[in-house]
């Protein structure tokens, strides 16, 4: 079950890594548990290097999830992976019963238009304006007419309030801006699965909250997954129904909040707590 | 002594693999652009035929100037360094055909492919090159969007387009040019120069530079486009892969100019390509 308020009565405000108390959020319970996403032993080696050492955890339907982690410890090739953009050693990678690791391309490409992306550095395309950026997998992948994409992107930019951005280049906005373009592009086709890589990093506090609030009411209008890659720990809390934490290859500890906030584990409790000394930096 | 070699023996054999196995990848993405170049243009949902049109006119319009400078100096400047010696030998009335000659037949095509490269290639490797850096190539492969049917595609296409159209441009530029200095400064008539350039050259030469240009294209965008693809790390590797593509890009258009010259005096020799009357 989610955490509550009350079960987060320990943490002392000084101990996130913004030396604020975390705010955790509930999503809407689905009625019926379905595993949307199944992770298997996957194994990664990048020049000799193994990132991911028998990754596995399986996520629920219609459930926020986040993957925290130090900087370099493989959050990022983790959802690549999931995206089938990384090839992996070994593992399964199911997202809604297709094996990505293994399958086609048409089929991992049938997989990935249920899916949106929100990528770290937005990766909105520089050359063409914000609405066809938003435009653009619905010009590709449905057979609306130019009147109702239209429609559609001015929807979707309304709900991330970037409506005004319609015909501006992604070169003329500021950096949460283009998350938040990111983040309708994503949505654009209804996903079943959002993946957000660091949707706050670089954003201030208070866009940072912005954004992660955009992201729940996204995910619980649309009813979809969300899966964030974080080392936020703000977003993390605020967003999550679980944090997985992902160290040296493996997940760590996967839970809900609460359970990282009242850990007794060493590791996990110098990355919430964000202190230099601990088993993270070696020490 | 075999110690000795087997390290440089080796080191050559590995220069090799690389460069065979460079070559090879460099032809099958190639080939995949141009297979979805063609398919674009009656599947409408590969790429968009309004980025193709954008590419054309962005292409083109951005080497326009360059190449109407240069050619009109070009055709001046043949004219100039010619018509004296034929003068001094009178035919005079030679020296416009053997401009129109070299000029499409050799100097248009070339001159404006290897401007072109310059200009666009470099701009292509490095645009390219930026948005795999920068993670757009992923976000459209996240979209089930292929980089290569998206953004390969159109500008592969777009740079046959642009670079035929412009050596016609140029072609036309640099007789212009010739004719100018050649009235101007040389006193021959306008009907000796038409005359003498209708003499000379037919429409075939007009055409076999247009092919040329297509592939000088092929060239261009392979080179420039897959190396903007296989840029890695960060901003030295973008620099070095955009100088490296113009590079290349020079090397490949005079070795596919020496390949097409060969294969029509092949094709004249069978007498199979029309020629102009002695």
């Amino acid at each position: 079950m989610p955490p509550s308020e009350a079960s987060l009565a320990p943490f002392r405000p000084s101990d996130t890594n913004r030396g604020e108390r975390p705010v955790v959020r509930q999503t809407p319970q689905p009625q019926k548990r379905e595993t949307v996403v199944r992770v298997a032993d996957v194994v990664k080696d990048y020049d000799g290097r193994r990132v991911l050492d028998g990754v596995s955890f399986e996520l629920e339907r219609g459930r926020v999830y986040s993957i925290i982690g130090p900087s370099g410890c493989g959050k990022t090739t983790l959802l690549k992976s999931m995206l089938g953009l990384v090839d992996v050693n070994s593992g399964r990678i199911e997202l809604m019963g297709v094996d990505v690791a293994s399958a086609s391309e048409s089929k991992v490409d049938e997989v990935r238009r249920r899916i949106g992306v929100v990528f770290q550095s937005a990766a909105l395309l520089s050359s063409v304006s914000v609405f066809d950026n938003v435009a653009l997998p619905l010009r590709l992948h449905t057979q609306k007419q130019e009147a109702e994409i239209r429609e559609t992107v001015e929807h979707k930019l309304g709900l991330v309030g970037m409506k005004d951005a319609l015909d501006r280049k992604p070169g003329e906005l500021s950096g949460g801006m283009k998350k938040r373009c990111a983040l309708a592009r994503a949505i654009a086709m209804e996903p079943d699965l959002l993946f957000l890589d660091e949707p706050t990093s670089g954003a201030d506090p208070v866009t940072a909250a912005v954004l992660d609030d955009l992201v729940l009411d996204l995910t619980k209008r649309i009813g979809c997954t969300a899966i964030a890659v974080t080392h936020e720990m703000r977003t993390a809390f605020r967003l999550s129904y679980e944090i997985l934490m992902l160290w040296q290859g493996r997940i760590h500890h996967k839970g809900v909040p609460s359970s990282f906030i009242e850990s007794d584990d060493r590791l996990i409790n110098q990355f919430v707590q964000g202190r230099k000394d601990g088993p993270l930096s070696g020490a | 002594m075999s110690l000795l070699l087997s390290r440089p023996v080796s080191q050559l054999g590995a220069v090799i693999n690389g460069g065979l196995a460079s070559f090879g990848s460099t032809l099958r993405f190639t080939g995949k652009a141009y297979a979805y170049g063609f398919a674009g243009l009656v599947r409408p949902r590969l790429y968009e035929r309004r980025e193709l049109l954008r590419q054309i006119e962005s292409m083109g319009g951005r080497s326009l100037p360059l190449i109407v400078f240069v050619a009109l100096l070009i055709g001046a400047g043949v004219m100039a360094q010619t018509v004296p010696d034929f003068q001094r030998r009178g035919v005079p009335e030679v020296a416009p055909g053997v401009l129109a000659i070299t000029i499409t037949r050799f100097i248009a095509p070339v001159i404006t492919a290897l401007l072109f490269a310059g200009r666009v290639g470099a701009s292509l490797s490095a645009e390219i090159g930026s948005m795999k850096l920068g993670e757009e190539l992923d976000a459209l492969r996240a979209m089930a969007i292929k980089p290569i049917a998206f953004v390969a595609a159109p500008r592969v296409m777009a740079v046959g387009f642009a670079l035929a159209g412009l050596t016609i441009v140029f072609e036309v530029v640099a007789l212009f040019g010739g004719f100018v200095m050649g009235v101007v400064t040389f006193g021959i008539s306008p009907g000796m120069f038409g005359e003498s350039v209708r003499r000379f050259i037919v429409l075939y030469d007009v055409l076999f530079a247009v092919v040329k240009a297509f592939c000088y294209a092929i060239g261009i965008a392979a080179v420039a486009l897959h190396r903007g693809f296989q840029v890695e790390g960060g901003s030295a590797e973008l620099g070095r892969a955009t100088m490296g593509a113009v590079v290349v890009c020079q090397a490949v258009i005079i070795a596919i100019d020496l390949a097409c010259a060969m294969v029509n005096n092949v094709l004249q020799y069978w007498g199979l390509v029309p020629m102009a009357p002695v």
